[in-house]
C-alpha cells in the first residue's frame, strides 16, 4: 500500500514519513496554493496521513474519495487554547466534520486527536495508524492530555 | 478486594461475552464475568459489585441500564487500575434518537472525558460503539433499531486488547453508518425527524 504525507520535515510527520515509507508532501510544495495539483498527483487507494496543518480540511474534500485518510487533528478542538483561539477554531471545524465524513466516506477515515504529550510519543501514533489500518471501522482515536 | 482480575459486566450476552470468551483464551489473570444470572445485577448489587471490584486490573464496564454504568464509574475512577467503558456513538445525534440510552450514554461520556482530563486519573478508555454484529434487539424497547452495517466484535475486542499496552489512549470511536435501512428505522422511532438531517 502506498503512503503519503504532508508536514514530514520534522517531529511526528518524520517520523511517519520513515515508518510509513510515506512519498513526502513538502516544500517546495505550497500545500496551501497547490490543493488541487497535490490532489491529482496522489494514487487512488492509497493512504494519505493529513500531518501539515495547512489546508487539512480541503484536502479531507479533495481526497474522502479517492483514498484513505490519517487526520492529524488537536485536542484544541475541545480544549480551547486562549492564546491560540483561530488554531483552536480550525481545528474545532476540522474534527466536526472529519467525524461526520468518517461515517460515510468511501474509503476509511481515522481522526487523531493529538495532545502535547501524544504528538511526542511518535511510537504511539504509528502503532494507533497502524491498528486502524488492521481495523477500519475505527474512525477516531483520543489521547490523554496528562500522558 | 480482588487484586490483578479482569472483571467484566454483562458477560453472558453480544460483545460482553466476546469480550469474556477472548480474555479467557489469552490472559493469565483471573476473568471474573458479573451478570444478573451469576448474581452481580448493577442496579440491585451495586454495592456488591464496587466492593469486589476494588483492586481490579481491568474493570470493563459493559452491562447498561439507564444510569447504573455512569454510578460504576463515579464508584470505580480511584478504585480499579484501569477501566473500559462501553458508550454508543449514539450520543453525538441525539435530535435523531430522543432516547433516555442516548442522553445516559451523553452523561457517561462527559464523566469520562473529565477523568481523562483529570491528571492523577486512572487510564480509562470510552468506547463510542456503534452498530455491533449479532446484537439482538429488546423486543420490549419500541426505539431500538437495527443497522445493516455492523463492526465486528473481533474488531472491539482486537482494540480493548491493543489499548491494554497501550493506556493513554482515552477514546475511540467506530462507525456507524447512516444507511437507507437506518435511516428508516430512525424515521420509524422518531416522527419528528427533521429529514435534511439525515440526507444519505
Amino acid at each position: 500500500m502506498k503512503f503519503y504525507i504532508t508536514g514530514s520535515t520534522r517531529g511526528l510527520g518524520k517520523y511517519l514519513a520513515e515508518h510509513f515509507n510515506c512519498e513526502c508532501l513538502d516544500r517546495p510544495i505550497d500545500l496551501n496554493m497547490d490543493i488541487n495539483s497535490v490532489a491529482d498527483s496522489i494514487e487512488e487507494g492509497s493512504t494519505v496521513i493529513l500531518n501539515a496543518h495547512a489546508s487539512q480540511l480541503e484536502y479531507v474534500h479533495k481526497l474522502k474519495d479517492k483514498c484513505k485518510l490519517v487526520i492529524c487533528g488537536s485536542v484544541a478542538a475541545v480544549n480551547t487554547d486562549p492564546t491560540m483561539t483561530e488554531y483552536s477554531e480550525q481545528k474545532y471545524n476540522l474534527e466536526k466534520t472529519v467525524t461526520k465524513l468518517a461515517l460515510e466516506s468511501k474509503y476509511p477515515i481515522l481522526y487523531l486527536r493529538l495532545t502535547s504529550s501524544s504528538y511526542r510519543n511518535e511510537h504511539l501514533i504509528a502503532k494507533s495508524i497502524q491498528f486502524w489500518i488492521d481495523t477500519p471501522d475505527v474512525t477516531f482515536i483520543g489521547y490523554n492530555i496528562n500522558e | 478486594m480482588s487484586e490483578k482480575k479482569i472483571i467484566i459486566t454483562g458477560h453472558t450476552s453480544g460483545i460482553g461475552k466476546a469480550i469474556y470468551d477472548k480474555f479467557k483464551e489469552i490472559s493469565c489473570r483471573e476473568i471474573v464475568g458479573m451478570s444478573r444470572s451469576n448474581g452481580y445485577d448493577i442496579e440491585k448489587d451495586f454495592d456488591k459489585i464496587v466492593e469486589e471490584a476494588t483492586g481490579a486490573e481491568i474493570f470493563i464496564n459493559n452491562a447498561y441500564r439507564d444510569s447504573q454504568q455512569l454510578k460504576l464509574v463515579d464508584a470505580l475512577k480511584d478504585k480499579v487500575d484501569m477501566m473500559v467503558v462501553m458508550g454508543s456513538v449514539s450520543r453525538f445525534y441525539p435530535e435523531l434518537i430522543p432516547t433516555n440510552y442516548v442522553h445516559d450514554k451523553q452523561a457517561l461520556a462527559e464523566a469520562c472525558r473529565l477523568i481523562s482530563l483529570n491528571p492523577t486519573g486512572i487510564p480509562l478508555l470510552h468506547l463510542d460503539l456503534g452498530f455491533i454484529e449479532g446484537t439482538e434487539l429488546n423486543s420490549n424497547d419500541p426505539t431500538a433499531f437495527t443497522s445493516d452495517y455492523t463492526t465486528t466484535k473481533e474488531d472491539i475486542v482486537d482494540t480493548i486488547i491493543f489499548w491494554a499496552g497501550k493506556p493513554s489512549i482515552r477514546q475511540v470511536e467506530f462507525r456507524w453508518k447512516l444507511t437507507s435501512h437506518v435511516k428508516s428505522e430512525l424515521e420509524r422511532i422518531n416522527p419528528n425527524l427533521d429529514p435534511s438531517r439525515i440526507q444519505i
